[in-house]
């Protein structure tokens, strides 16, 4: 969908990985396919090289600033170095939701 | 290592049941939000406030913003944050329900400069998420963590245990 190809295209420009995976989990998330509401990025680049966990996801983060403000309502980050995705190809499994969603007043 | 590595997922419900002591949020104690689901209040003084926050990472060494409570969790990531807390035996935190309490969930956010809920806070200090805490899980960074907190991580009684088996 769209949010999808907008995420790829800013993760692309900011940070060129070299792997790049972008997963519309909203319906694993109560929504309806297509929804575009939870994102899962699997980015593997050579910008996150010496950063922390936390530096590579507020990259990230920068990089969809816009997105984020806006429709992107979670997102999963999995952030590793070429060297670190070739040792370790896997991406963990992610958690069920609850439904977290159904349970807000209006919004966000 | 093994149970280092692997988290299954328990949902929460029934292993929770009389927990009650953990992490009661303190946004339903009356920080200024008043009953149930009123108005948004203005800036300064609200429970969103940059002060109004800081107060409450400070106040205890674990810090938790979530979905729901830590015995009824009501996102998968809060859940999933809930989870590897109680993997390291850690039952004694403070956890915020920002979905009753618009304004600390805004507030949190500007606070710690990320766009997402949950977030986990060691000594005052913004951790991340619940990615990066399951990172923190299985690389054994949580249990250094939780070490310099004062706090010994249950799965450290849990390997030596092992150990002792071999012998």
């Amino acid at each position: 969908g769209p949010l999808a190809r907008a995420i790829r295209a800013k993760l692309d420009a900011a940070l060129q990985p070299t792997h790049l995976q972008v997963l519309d989990e909203s319906p694993r998330h109560g929504g309806p396919p297509g929804a575009e509401t939870h994102f899962a990025v699997v980015v593997v680049s050579g910008h996150f090289s010496g950063l922390s966990p936390l530096q590579r996801h507020r990259l990230v983060h920068a990089a969809l600033r816009t997105e984020l403000a806006g429709p992107l309502h979670a997102l999963a980050i999995v952030a590793r170095t070429p060297q670190q995705w070739e040792s370790d190809p896997h991406v963990p499994p992610r958690p069920p939701c609850l439904g977290g969603s159904k349970h807000e007043r209006h919004q966000d | 290592m093994s149970r280092l590595v692997r988290v299954a997922w328990r949902l929460a419900g029934a292993t929770a049941a009389g927990r009650g002591r953990a992490g009661r949020a303190l946004s339903q104690a009356g920080t200024g939000t008043g009953g149930g689901g009123g108005g948004a209040e203005g800036g300064g003084s609200g429970s969103g406030s940059r002060e109004a926050v800081e107060r409450l990472v400070r106040a205890h060494p674990v810090v938790v913003f979530m979905k729901g409570s830590p015995a009824q969790p009501l996102c998968g990531f809060s859940n999933a944050v809930v989870q590897i807390l109680r993997l390291h035996g850690v039952e004694d935190y403070r956890a915020h329900d920002v979905l009753q309490d618009p304004d600390l969930r805004q507030g949190i956010k500007n606070y710690s400069n990320w766009p997402t809920i949950p977030q986990v806070y060691l000594n005052g200090e913004f951790v991340g998420g619940c990615d990066i805490l399951l990172q923190m899980h299985q690389n054994g960074d949580l249990v250094e963590e939780l070490k310099k907190l004062g706090i010994r991580s249950a799965l450290l009684d849990a390997e030596k245990e092992k150990d002792q088996d071999k012998k």
